[in-house]
This record gives structure tokens, C-alpha cells and sequence, in this order.
């Protein structure tokens, strides 16, 4: 017991030096092994890797008066977490966040690992989010600005930046946007600053295209005409998808053709691109393969193959 | 918001089943022609085969090529397009080599380049394999001094918004659907600053971004900093909370203006115990020192005999004789700090 409180201390001052006042309590008779990787010291980015037990921090602890919101990231298959009467599990590359002011933990079994960031309360209200909607919510692995997030925090620990303090101040403000988007677009509702009006429009017009696609005839006007809006509006309404009319067009009908190829039946490949939208069977041969790598004939077998013919 | 098939926001390109004859025409024509109005001529003796993904988000247009040794033009033809976006090229093979306005600039592994999509240029990669970004030119202007500048220059793999800025795209070129138009505005704002600061010059100054953003939050920690300088407390960390900025850039804005926090909180602080020295009251030096600011009395009497030459009772006798018709001393005789002389510049 005596021979393990010191590595321990060292955890904890290491910890404490560059994210957060922690303790940490072994769960088994395991030799005591941890790792703190300081990452982005602007915003107390910190990889740790511990043994078995959990790091928590208690009512003495949170004392030390600090407010800050830990975003929490873990780096193992199962940690637990506990804060505010609540308990969450955390599988790889999940997230949740606690406050803290108040005592939590998190721990596991097995050795684990996470990375935190410290999030000041000032950038939330700053960016109009509020932390207490996340506090201990689970925010899935694949969310994509989560996985933005990870990979941000990844490529920084490997180039281990020492720039200018402009370059620090900017990756500063990028990964907090990126913690607070992960935070709050996993949400159904409160989405997006395009206005309500222009996002309404898109969703209308995409419903449009998406019903309309295998009219071999469809133009950007006639989808305009039957959305009562001009053709430049439309343009911009769909700039706002990054996607052009005619490029999301082709890609929906060469995903028709490739679904109706990979149904059972066989229908002749021309009555397949026309029913897809397309008038030029050599045009969609050539796009068709440009896109997937293969000739439709070719997909068909394939998928005629997988289902034992 | 609809999903699924609708919902897609890339496109790729392969020539795996493609016959050997038609792959250059097809690429001319579905990316050549469309996306990127550039042309391609395979370099290799071998025929040309390629692997490519296009993604086109408002305000950012990316292409990863794997493939035959190419060289891409922008033709004159291409060029009549009027696009003016600036575009930044990454050699993720072993070499290559960009040519514009008759300059050339070698491009080893993980090397890059920017180029003006508005004016003709080769790139040439001896193996294929590159990262290719297009930004629209004012996203790029706002946050740099003169854009036209900082392209045909080397941008060598190490520099740090480089390697952050390759690592981010090819994110997003290759993986995420980017599902919410806010995802997408903030992550292209990101992308925007990262290759900003890629492009801009590098080395000792770190004078990348906007200078007025700069001086507008120095500007506006200054005022803070004047609001609550009287508070023996107020420390750093605590003005650049307020502001959303971080202590390390708070000190860094401070000594932009040619001063540093505690220079400045000090100045305040004396400058607020000279003129309460100069009312007309009997208040105790202590009490005054204390309601600047001052914690510690002997620290004060020390800077104040620094700053002004004489001890504050000594300012105080001179006050008293200095004014008999006028109860202050006029603003002009005061010493004005040069932090804030400068912000309001």
C-alpha cells in the first residue's frame, strides 16, 4: 500500500500541473502504471492512461474553486463515469462531460484512458450553447464532430505545437467550437444558423429532386417553377448543401441504377438506366463506371454471385 | 432535413473499369470540364489510372488524387472560366513541382504550394498522390495581408498550420458526410483559418490574422482591465475569461502594445493614486494606495517614487502648493499610458 501512494502523487501533481486537481483510488492489487500526455496546455488538452480503479475528484477537491467544464473522451472500451447522481458508460471514442464544481468520477476494470479538455463556462455563453444540456449526456463515437474533435486533438499531439501565439489562439477557439458542436448537434432539435426559411427551402427542394430525379427532362427550372422560387434562388438555396443540381442529379440516378442492377431480375441495363433518368445509355455506361468502378453488367454479376445466382 | 441518398456531398472518380482508351476523355469531361476546369496528361508510359474523391462544400473544394504520374493545367481556356479561388496544393507522393507566372516552386513529400486558380499553372507529381484545396479568394483576403503574395511560395512540410490543416481536410475530403449546415459553416470557417495562417509568413513576428480583429479584442481586454484595475485581485487569467481569450494570448495582445499586463495594471494603479494625492482631502496615503489597487503598501511607495520621481507625500505637499485656484491638476501634466494610446490608434 505505502510502496503505491507515491506513484500516485506523482499521477495526481503531473495531472493537476496541466489539466485538473484529480485523485485516483485502485481498484485491485494491480501494480499502479499511468502515462499524462499534455497536449494543448491553452485549453488543459491532457491524454491519460491509468490502471485499473478510478480517478475521481471528491468534496474536498472541488475546493479548489475551479468551474470549468471537463470534456471527457474516452480512449477504452468500457469507462465509467458518475457525476451529479448520474452514471453513464463510455465505449472507445465516446464522449461525456462533467462540471468541476461538482465531485465525479471516472474509471474502469481494466487500464483505461481518456483525453480531457477544460472548457472555460465564458465560451459557452460566448457561443450561446448551454453546458448544462451535456453534462453527462453520452455523445456517440460517431458523431462527426466528435470524430473532427479526436482528430484535431491527434494531429496536435503529434506535431506538438509550439507556434505562434496567433496559431495557439486560433486552435485554441477550434477546439472548443468543435466540443461544443459535439455537444450540441447530436441534438434532433436547435439546428443550424442558416435561417429557418432558407432550410425549409432546401428540404423542400431536396424532396423535390429526390421524388423527381428519373425524369430524364428534369431541369433546375422545372424544380424551381414547382417550388415558386427563381432559379438563382434555388442555385443559392442548394450552394448551402455544397452540392450543385446537376452533380446531385447524376448521383442520385447512377444510385437508382446501382440499386435496381443489384435487385434480383433480369432486366435489360438500358431500361435499368432509363428508368434510372438516364436518355444516353453510353453516358451512363462511362459515368457509371467513372463512379463505381465497375460496369453495370459487372455489379449485377457481383451481386447475382453473393446471392448464389 | 432529408437523409439518405439526398443527403450525399461527395463525388468520386475511378478508372478501375474504365478501358484504357476513354479514361483521360472521361476524367475531362465529368471533373476536367465541370468541377475543376483543369486539365490532365498523364506523365507514365504505363496507361493512366486514377482514384480520385471531389468534395465541394460552400467555401471549400477539395480533391484526393491517387494515381499515374499527371501533370494538371490550368489552361487559358479553363482560365476563362473567371474563377479566382486560391488554391493550395499538397504533394502527398514523393515529387513534384508547381509553375506559375513563370516561377517554380519544387515540392517534396508532404510539401505545398499555393497557386491563383485565376491565372494559368501546371502542377506536375512524379507519384501521383496529392491533396488538392480551392477557397474562395475572400474567405483568404480577410485574414491575409496580400493573398497574391504568399502564393508561389514553398510551404514546407513542417509548418505546423500545414500539417493541422492537411490532417482536417483530409477528414472531411474523405469520411464525413457533414450532415448539418452549421457542422459544415464552422468546420470551413476552421479550414479557412488553418490555411490562412499556412499561407501567411512565418518565423518571429506570428503576425498572421487580422490585424483589426487583434486590436479590437486588445482594445476591449483594455477596457476591462480600466474597469476593474481598483480590485487587488484582478489577475490575468481573470480579465481573459471575460474576454473568451486565453492568459498566453491576453499577455500576447499586452505585449503587442508594448506593455505587458502587470506594466499596465501598475500604471492604472499609480496613475489613480496620483490624482487622488492631488484632491484636496486628508485622506491617509495607505487608504488611497489601497483603493487603486495596491495590496501591499511598501510595493507601492516603491513604484510611485519610480514613476513619478518623489514619494506620494512628497507629490501630495507639491499638489497642495501648486493649487490654489484649482482643485486638479490638469489631464496634460498626467502621463498617459502607452497601451492605451495605442488601442484607440
Amino acid at each position: 500500500m505505502a510502496a503505491q501512494r507515491d506513484p500516485i502523487r506523482v499521477w495526481r501533481e503531473e495531472y493537476a500541473r496541466c489539466c485538473l486537481n484529480l485523485d485516483f483510488e485502485p481498484l485491485t492489487g494491480a501494480p499502479f502504471h499511468f502515462s499524462v500526455t499534455p497536449i494543448f496546455e491553452d485549453l488543459r488538452v491532457v491524454r491519460t492512461r491509468l490502471s485499473p480503479g478510478f480517478v475521481f475528484r471528491d468534496e474536498d477537491l472541488v475546493r479548489d474553486g475551479d468551474d470549468n467544464f471537463g470534456f471527457l473522451i474516452s480512449r477504452s472500451r468500457e469507462l465509467d463515469t458518475t457525476h451529479q447522481g448520474r452514471e453513464v458508460r463510455l465505449g472507445f471514442g465516446d464522449a461525456t462531460m462533467m462540471q468541476a464544481s461538482g465531485p465525479g468520477s471516472a474509471g474502469s476494470r481494466d487500464s483505461f484512458g481518456f483525453f480531457e479538455v477544460m472548457i472555460p463556462p465564458a465560451e459557452w455563453d460566448a457561443r450561446s450553447a448551454r453546458p448544462g444540456d451535456v453534462i453527462m449526456r453520452l455523445l456517440p463515437q460517431r458523431s462527426e464532430a466528435l470524430q473532427l474533435l479526436r482528430g484535431y486533438i491527434r494531429s496536435l499531439e503529434k506535431s506538438r505545437l509550439n507556434g505562434s501565439a496567433e496559431t495557439r489562439e486560433i486552435v485554441r477557439r477550434h477546439l472548443i467550437d468543435l466540443v461544443v458542436l459535439a455537444a450540441t448537434l447530436h441534438r434532433p432539435i436547435g439546428e443550424s444558423n442558416v435561417s429557418a426559411v432558407v432550410a425549409a427551402r432546401l428540404a423542400a427542394a431536396l424532396d423535390q429532386i429526390a421524388a423527381r430525379f428519373h425524369e430524364p427532362e428534369l431541369g433546375i427550372a422545372a424544380v424551381a417553377h414547382s417550388l415558386r422560387i427563381s432559379v438563382r434562388y434555388l442555385q443559392r438555396v442548394l450552394e448551402t448543401s455544397g452540392v450543385s443540381f446537376t452533380t446531385r442529379v447524376t448521383e442520385l440516378r447512377l444510385q437508382r441504377a446501382f440499386a435496381l442492377l443489384s435487385a434480383p431480375g433480369r432486366r435489360r441495363i438500358a431500361d435499368i438506366a432509363l428508368e434510372a433518368g438516364f436518355s444516353d445509355i453510353s453516358h451512363f455506361n462511362r459515368l457509371f463506371r467513372a463512379r463505381f468502378g465497375d460496369t453495370p453488367s459487372g455489379v449485377r454479376g457481383q451481386v447475382a454471385a453473393r446471392h448464389g445466382g | 432535413m432529408s437523409a439518405g441518398a439526398a443527403d450525399f456531398t461527395s463525388l468520386r472518380f475511378s478508372t478501375r473499369a474504365l478501358s484504357e482508351r476513354e479514361r483521360i476523355p472521361l476524367w475531362r469531361e465529368e471533373i476536367g470540364r465541370s468541377l475543376l476546369r483543369v486539365d490532365i496528361e498523364s506523365l507514365s508510359d504505363l496507361p493512366f489510372h486514377a482514384e480520385a474523391t471531389l468534395r465541394a462544400l460552400p467555401g471549400l473544394r477539395t480533391v484526393v488524387y491517387a494515381g499515374s504520374a499527371v501533370r494538371l493545367e490550368r489552361t487559358r481556356a479553363g482560365v476563362a472560366d473567371g474563377d479566382n479561388s486560391i488554391g493550395i496544393i499538397v504533394n502527398l507522393g514523393e515529387s513534384g513541382a508547381v509553375t506559375q507566372r513563370g516561377r517554380e516552386v519544387a515540392l517534396g513529400s508532404g510539401d505545398a504550394a499555393a497557386v491563383l486558380h485565376e491565372e494559368p499553372a501546371t502542377v506536375a507529381f512524379a507519384q501521383g498522390s496529392y491533396l488538392g484545396m480551392l477557397f474562395p479568394r475572400a474567405a483568404l483576403a480577410s485574414c491575409i495581408k496580400n493573398v497574391d503574395d504568399a502564393t508561389m511560395r514553398l510551404i514546407p512540410r513542417d509548418t505546423e498550420a500545414l500539417r493541422l490543416l492537411v490532417s482536417y481536410v483530409r477528414l472531411v475530403a474523405d469520411e464525413l458526410a457533414l450532415a448539418t449546415p452549421k457542422l459544415r459553416r464552422v468546420i470551413v470557417n476552421h479550414i479557412h483559418q488553418l490555411a490562412a495562417l499556412a499561407l501567411g509568413p512565418h518565423g518571429a513576428s506570428g503576425e498572421n490574422g487580422s490585424g483589426a480583429v487583434r486590436a479590437a479584442r486588445l482594445k476591449a481586454a483594455l477596457d476591462q482591465i480600466a474597469a476593474r484595475f481598483q480590485d487587488p485581485e484582478l489577475r490575468v487569467a481573470a480579465v481573459a475569461q471575460s474576454q473568451g481569450i486565453s492568459p498566453r494570448y491576453l499577455q500576447y495582445l499586452m505585449e503587442t502594445s508594448g506593455t505587458s499586463f502587470t506594466e499596465h495594471l501598475n500604471e492604472l494603479r499609480l496613475q489613480r493614486a496620483f490624482a487622488l494625492l492631488c484632491e484636496a482631502s486628508a485622506r491617509r496615503v495607505s487608504d488611497i494606495a489601497l483603493e487603486a489597487g495596491f495590496s501591499d503598501i511598501s510595493h507601492f511607495n516603491r513604484s510611485f517614487r519610480a514613476r513619478f520621481g518623489d514619494t506620494p507625500s512628497g507629490v501630495r505637499g507639491q499638489a497642495r502648493g501648486a493649487s490654489h485656484d484649482s482643485r486638479f491638476p490638469s489631464d496634460a501634466s498626467r502621463p498617459t499610458s502607452t497601451a492605451q494610446t495605442r488601442a484607440k490608434a
